[in-house]
């Protein structure tokens, strides 16, 4: 199954990256998965789950697909790790003009496609918008 | 009292108009009464507004700190990183200076307690590039992404 609308996430125990671009973003001491190391990857990424979580719950997000095999495919995703080690990654031939970077990521991983800021702020204001409608008080 | 002018603060004073009824609702009133002899404004602030006032600020400056702080934390970890990349440290070493100085390169991530810290947060990204992506926020202010969903759900 193929992931690729906005906002949408996966959450594995192993994962295959493949991406044109990856750079390391920061360390975050996250609330749930403690120390995590955080990777934004661009130009057409994909993130693939190769082992499920054992036991199969999500732990960062409700909505996350927890599923063997679930691709996620976008133009921007980012993606934490609690493996803070480097990752190595292989240059392989993602198409007939572009090569790109090839790793598995071997360590719990949480991958989401990237939205931007804009669309949570017009979301809530809309939002606020429409229930002081429906309560003018 | 024919020559008190009132002064109202707009409603749309820090960020999204209208967001936080309370707030705006109680907007900011002061008065000059230029009768008096030493011209002084006469400032009729109810507390609960100056409150809400001085926080606001207060609230814009410390996410404006938090910023700095990971920006630079986030500069000290891509630093290291790139001495291990360039083989001038080996992965030993570059494990044991996170561990040793783990406040020096990790981001604290805090949830979003109120309708003020949404409110400030939105004042201070109005001036940054629109670009932006949650993840970046989250990052360079140290909020959990969750906090800011919460904001649309509740």
């Amino acid at each position: 199954m193929v992931k690729h609308l906005v906002g949408e996430s996966i959450e594995c125990d192993k994962c295959e990256l493949v991406t044109r671009k990856i750079v390391p973003s920061s360390l975050q001491m996250h609330h749930i998965l403690g120390r995590v190391m955080k990777y934004d990857c661009s130009r057409n990424c994909s993130a693939k789950n190769l082992k499920e979580l054992n036991p199969k719950k999500f732990r960062v997000k409700m909505t996350s697909d927890l599923d063997l095999n679930t691709l996620l495919s976008a133009e921007s995703i980012f993606l934490f790790t609690t493996k803070l080690r480097p990752l190595k990654l292989n240059v392989v031939n993602e198409s007939g003009r572009h090569k790109a970077n090839e790793g598995v990521v071997d360590g719990f991983t949480f991958a989401e496609i990237k939205y931007p800021m804009e669309n949570v702020l017009n979301a809530i204001a809309k939002r606020k918008e429409l229930s002081s409608k429906k309560s003018p008080d | 009292m024919e020559n008190t002018k009132l002064i109202t603060v707009p409603d749309n004073l820090g960020g999204i108009n209208g967001y936080d009824k309370g707030f705006t609702d109680s907007s900011l009133r002061f008065s000059f009464d230029s009768l008096s002899n030493d011209d002084a404004a006469k400032f009729n602030f109810e507390m609960p507004d100056l409150a809400h006032f001085t926080n606001i600020f207060a609230l814009k400056d410390y996410f404006k700190d938090t910023a700095i702080i990971n920006l630079l934390k986030k500069t000290k970890f891509l630093q290291l990183y790139i001495q291990l990349i360039e083989n001038q440290i080996t992965e030993e070493e570059y494990e044991q200076k996170i561990e040793e100085n783990s406040d020096d390169f990790y981001i604290n991530l805090k949830a979003i307690q109120s309708d003020l810290d949404y409110i400030a947060l939105t004042s201070v990204l109005q001036k940054l590039p629109k670009k932006l992506s949650v993840d970046d926020v989250s990052e360079i202010f140290g909020i959990q992404q969750e906090s800011l969903f919460n904001r649309i759900l509740n």
